[in-house]
């Protein structure tokens, strides 16, 4: 693809946005011209799509997650070698290579973003929910991190814990190990994965004993 | 490219709203076809991801803000698919107006073999390598991101530009975003990620005990006058 020089109009100039009636009428007719053409068959999408609303999501993060909870060593091998780790919990795709786990600490508070589009560690957290991919996140997390986190999710974070942003400009997949919360020894893996919520992955919130993801 | 995409720490935007726990991927199933697809093309290697990205970044500024971030996934592909003429804008504005016009879809063959190689290819395991080109710096060097603003592709973001930061981390080594979009080539270049103190990119008033972390190409960083010009 060519660059585009700095004069010159976008090859879309006027054409977006549209009105749903108009996006629904133009992907029918993408899908059908492309299928003619070889590019896709007529259960392709329907396939891919169904992979990522019903077999991959934070679920699948919560599962690494507890695992690095309970089995020390497993920790390690997901710290040192994201990829690996996933792969003994069944998680793979060409995606997950560039998978790393950033854990939180008492003193380091991780959260993820990509501010130049929305990057986002699909293999262990699926598709990106709308806050990560607006506007106001991507532009407000990397410069008061902190006050996003509080004003706006409730997270409060004392002054000594450095808050560290990673912006995924690059191939690399950050996802947040985040801290076991107290009050959960007696608690199993099972019972573990269910306090794991997506947001707590992003950075956005905590893990909280006796608070499911149910709600 | 230095276009509105580039969004960190552009102000204006108001509050972020959290989205809830169960919320859904798709809201429409427009939204389910133009996702499955890009992936499939991008899966299939018939469009990079890297050129999906410039595509997005070459939507109209006002258009790429307004739109649905679905949309602004539609207004890419048709991009690529244009400019590599497999579908070009106006056949696409032919069709559309077939359908609103009532005229009922052909029947059409699934592809097994295709379909199936784009599932396993999200589950396999990856086969990627982790090779580490050596790049000019180690793990704990200050470095300080080049000032040039390119026209064409690129992953520097606007706000570390001319900054200065701290190699934490060496990256595997990956295809360079502004030629690899471009055509320019695929082979791998050194990459790392790059802390910077908010302090130092934003000013005093910038909270004092916060990082950015980045993942940064060896080419984004200068070359110190100290260093060899060979």
């Amino acid at each position: 693809m060519r660059r585009q020089h700095s004069g010159e109009a976008s090859p879309t100039a006027g054409r977006y946005p549209v009105d749903p009636v108009e996006l629904d009428l133009r992907t029918r007719a993408l899908e059908a011209l492309l299928i003619e053409r070889g590019l896709l068959g007529a259960d392709t999408v329907a396939t891919v799509v169904s992979v990522y609303e019903d077999d991959i999501g934070p679920l699948l993060g919560a599962r690494v997650v507890a695992r690095a909870w309970t089995d020390a060593a497993f920790k390690q091998r997901l710290l040192t070698d994201a990829p690996s780790a996933c792969w003994e919990l069944g998680i793979g795709g060409q995606q997950s290579q560039h998978l790393v786990a950033v854990e939180n600490t008492e003193w380091v508070h991780n959260v993820i973003v990509c501010t130049l589009c929305s990057c986002y560690p699909w293999p262990v957290l699926g598709v990106p929910p709308t806050f990560y991919k607006s506007p106001a996140y991507r532009s407000r997390i990397v410069r008061e991190p902190r006050k996003v986190l509080h004003d706006d999710f409730g997270l409060v974070l004392a002054h000594d814990v450095e808050v560290r942003v990673h912006d995924m400009s690059g191939e690399t997949r950050y996802f947040v190990l985040p801290r076991r919360p107290p009050g959960t020894d007696h608690l199993d893996e099972e019972q573990l994965r269910e306090l794991v919520t997506r947001d707590s992955m992003i950075g956005v919130a905590v893990p909280v004993a006796g608070d499911t993801r149910g709600g | 490219m230095e276009g509105v995409h580039d969004l960190g720490g552009v102000h204006g935007f108001g509050p972020v709203v959290p989205t809830p726990a169960d919320d859904r991927p798709f809201k429409a199933e427009w939204q389910r076809r133009i996702f499955g697809i890009a992936l499939a093309l991008t899966g299939n290697v018939v469009v990079k991801m890297h050129e999906i990205r410039y595509a997005r970044e070459r939507m109209e500024p006002a258009a790429y803000l307004a739109s649905d971030y679905f949309e602004q996934w539609l207004a890419s592909v048709e991009t690529c698919l244009a400019e590599s003429r497999l579908v070009s804008f106006a056949e696409v504005d032919e069709a559309a107006a077939r359908i609103r016009g009532g005229e009922a879809a052909q029947p059409a063959a699934e592809r097994p073999e295709l379909t199936g190689r784009l599932r396993a290819g999200i589950f396999d395991r990856p086969t990627g390598t982790t090779e580490t080109v050596s790049g000019r710096f180690e793990v704990g060097a200050s470095v300080k991101a080049v000032t040039a603003r390119p026209v064409g592709h690129t992953r520097l973001p606007g706000y570390v530009r001319g900054r200065t930061g701290r190699v934490v981390r060496r990256l595997a080594a990956s295809a360079l975003p502004d030629r690899s979009a471009h055509d320019e080539g695929d082979e791998p270049h050194a990459a790392y990620q790059v802390e910077f103190d908010l302090g130092d990119v934003w000013g005093t008033e910038a909270d004092q005990n916060a990082t950015i972390r980045l993942d940064v190409w060896d080419d984004y960083l200068e070359t110190f006058p100290s260093e060899d010009r060979t």
